[in-house]
């Protein structure tokens, strides 16, 4: 018996032995030695491929290869859906021959991946360490931004990119990033410590010191950040007193922000200056 | 440190408003503070602790060691006004006495404007106005000489140290005193202070010891033909106080001497109308 004449008597199987070496061979066998269809099908399901291969994998390659048609919807299908995911999700695959796209969607296919696997296999497409993303990726890369910047803990693009694609790919969660930029947040300002825990930012506490600097040297609020060096030490003060973390007096702060020469050319510095006048005037007994 | 805009502007407005207050020694440190960028509170306060301020009101710590409150610039400044005008008015000589030093003295001991008045009254009467010989009791009493006698004099009246009730009693001892030299009688600190101390004052004194000065050396002549004497003291004690054993003594030898001439005149009379040979 030849080879065609086996592809034949062993139906599917035979086609489906033919593109795989190792049942080729067990085909090839099969043929010289004119096999039954029993025996041929016992031969292959004794193969290494067979034992070694996951069910879906199998249904992969014999679906490729008895349903080619089929195949290909399914395939289109995968293809469609990776698409739409990969630009919810904001991460690019690329298309054509050789792009993440086509590796993804073949891998999804041949392991029979669920929806969840197919968006942690995008997810791990999220590159670039510097890169503005779109899309849920460029929303967690928001909002993971945003709890640096509100808990003042200084981040690099890196970091946060990082972040996101773990989130994306589900090995972490916002809530995540959360929790550690808190505990970065609460060494770094231990005099914070109970009101973060009690869920404010080191932002909303840092607020009044904002507002005080940017009124004093008249500037926009959203123009002093926690980075701010008279901000940072601020937050960061100890009482020399009690040897303790707390927040700096108000008024001293002031004091601070205006030994700034930037202050010196405001008009408040004017209109302290007049102040002073007045109330030395007033001290002296000039001035009533 | 070099003044932005905003810092020189304060300074040129502390300059004139700490010129226009009087107290333009202060501006330099003031200067510093507002470069220092310190706030109302701290620059009064720390205004207060320089060198210059407590120089310039001196009298200040003076007033609180002696547990009496500091004054404010403006109340210091208005009582030194307030002295110098009380020495203007009262003649005092330009330069005398109205010196911050002197007054840094008056504030650091309370001495009120009208308190300063009293004494300064006191001290133009008796060494300004008044006559010479009161003058020369008070250097007599008191001490005093040479040409600056008349100015350390004011200057004892002048000093808040000494009691204002003790001043006006030297100045009262030393009207009576002079009282005494102006009739060309001696006088004595004790007491002239005596005479004072019951009230008689430097008129009296010119009119008491002009009667004394006419009366004693002719009651000193009838004292001596009675086998008595008769002292300024005792004429003092008579006319001054109204001793009614000194004014009994000046009355019986009055009367004395009165008697006397009766009896001459009746032993003239009978001489001549009465025969005095044979009768007895």
């Amino acid at each position: 018996m030849d080879i065609a004449a086996a592809l034949k008597q062993y139906g599917f199987v035979g086609s489906l032995a033919n593109s795989i070496p190792e049942l080729k061979r067990i085909l090839t066998r099969a043929a010289a030695g004119s096999w039954s269809a029993d025996e041929f099908s016992r031969a292959v399901q004794d193969s290494r491929w067979w034992k070694n291969s996951a069910d879906a994998v199998k249904q992969y390659q014999i679906l490729k290869v008895t349903k080619p048609g089929e195949f290909k919807a399914q395939r289109d299908a995968l293809v469609a859906k990776a698409r739409t995911l990969a630009a919810e999700m904001g991460v690019g695959l690329g298309e054509g021959r050789g792009s993440a796209l086509g590796h993804l969607v073949d891998m999804a296919q041949l392991h029979g991946w669920d929806e969840a696997t197919l968006r942690q296999s995008i997810g791990h497409q999220l590159h670039g360490a510097r890169a503005t993303f779109g899309g849920q990726a460029g929303e967690v890369q928001q909002q993971i931004r945003a709890l640096y910047y509100d808990m003042g803990v200084p981040y690099s693009s890196y970091t946060v990119n990082l972040s996101v694609r773990h989130v994306l790919e589900g090995r972490g969660t916002v809530a995540g990033v959360q929790a550690s930029v808190a505990a970065a947040a609460k060494s770094r300002y231990p005099a914070l410590a109970a009101q973060i825990d009690a869920g404010h930012t080191v932002r909303q506490v840092a607020d009044p010191y904002i507002q005080a600097k940017a009124q004093l040297l008249e500037v926009a609020p959203d123009t002093v950040t926690l980075q701010d060096a008279t901000v940072r030490k601020a937050l960061t003060w100890v009482d020399t007193g009690t040897g303790h973390h707390t927040l700096m007096p108000l008024w001293q702060y002031e004091q601070q922000v205006k030994a700034d020469p930037k202050w010196q050319r405001t008009k408040n510095a004017r209109d302290d200056y007049s102040a002073l006048a007045h109330q030395v005037g007033r001290d002296f007994g000039f001035v009533t | 440190m070099a003044a932005t805009q905003a810092q020189q502007s304060a300074i040129d407005w502390f300059r004139a408003l700490l010129t226009s207050w009087g107290i333009a020694e202060l501006v330099p440190d003031a200067s510093k503070l507002v470069l220092q960028g310190l706030g109302a509170d701290s620059v009064t306060l720390a205004l207060q602790q320089t060198k210059a301020y407590k120089k310039r009101f001196a009298a200040n710590d003076l007033r609180v060691k002696a547990g009496l409150p500091a004054l404010t610039p403006k109340e210091y400044i208005d009582t030194e006004a307030a002295y110098a005008q009380v020495l203007r008015q009262t003649g005092m000589p330009k330069g005398f006495y109205d010196s911050r030093d002197d007054f840094t003295s008056l504030l650091a001991r309370d001495a009120s404007p009208a308190e300063l008045l009293q004494r300064a009254q006191t001290a133009a009467r008796l060494f300004l106005t008044g006559p010479a010989e009161n003058r020369r009791a008070w250097f007599s009493f008191y001490g005093g000489d040479g040409p600056d006698a008349v100015s350390h004099g004011i200057a004892a009246i002048l000093d808040p140290g000494a009691a204002l009730p003790l001043v006006e009693q030297r100045r009262l001892a030393a009207e009576v005193g002079g009282g005494a030299l102006a009739a060309g009688l001696p006088t004595s600190r004790a007491q002239a202070e005596r005479l004072a101390g019951f009230g008689v004052s430097g008129e009296q004194a010119v009119a008491g010891y002009g009667q004394i000065a006419r009366d004693l050396p002719v009651e000193q002549q009838v004292a001596q033909r009675f086998g008595e004497t008769v002292g300024l003291g005792e004429e003092e004690s008579a006319t001054f106080l109204a001793d009614p054993v000194a004014r009994r003594k000046k009355q019986r030898l009055a009367e004395s001497e009165a008697g006397l001439f009766d009896r001459s005149a009746a032993a003239s009379a009978t001489a001549l109308s009465r025969p005095t040979v044979g009768q007895y």
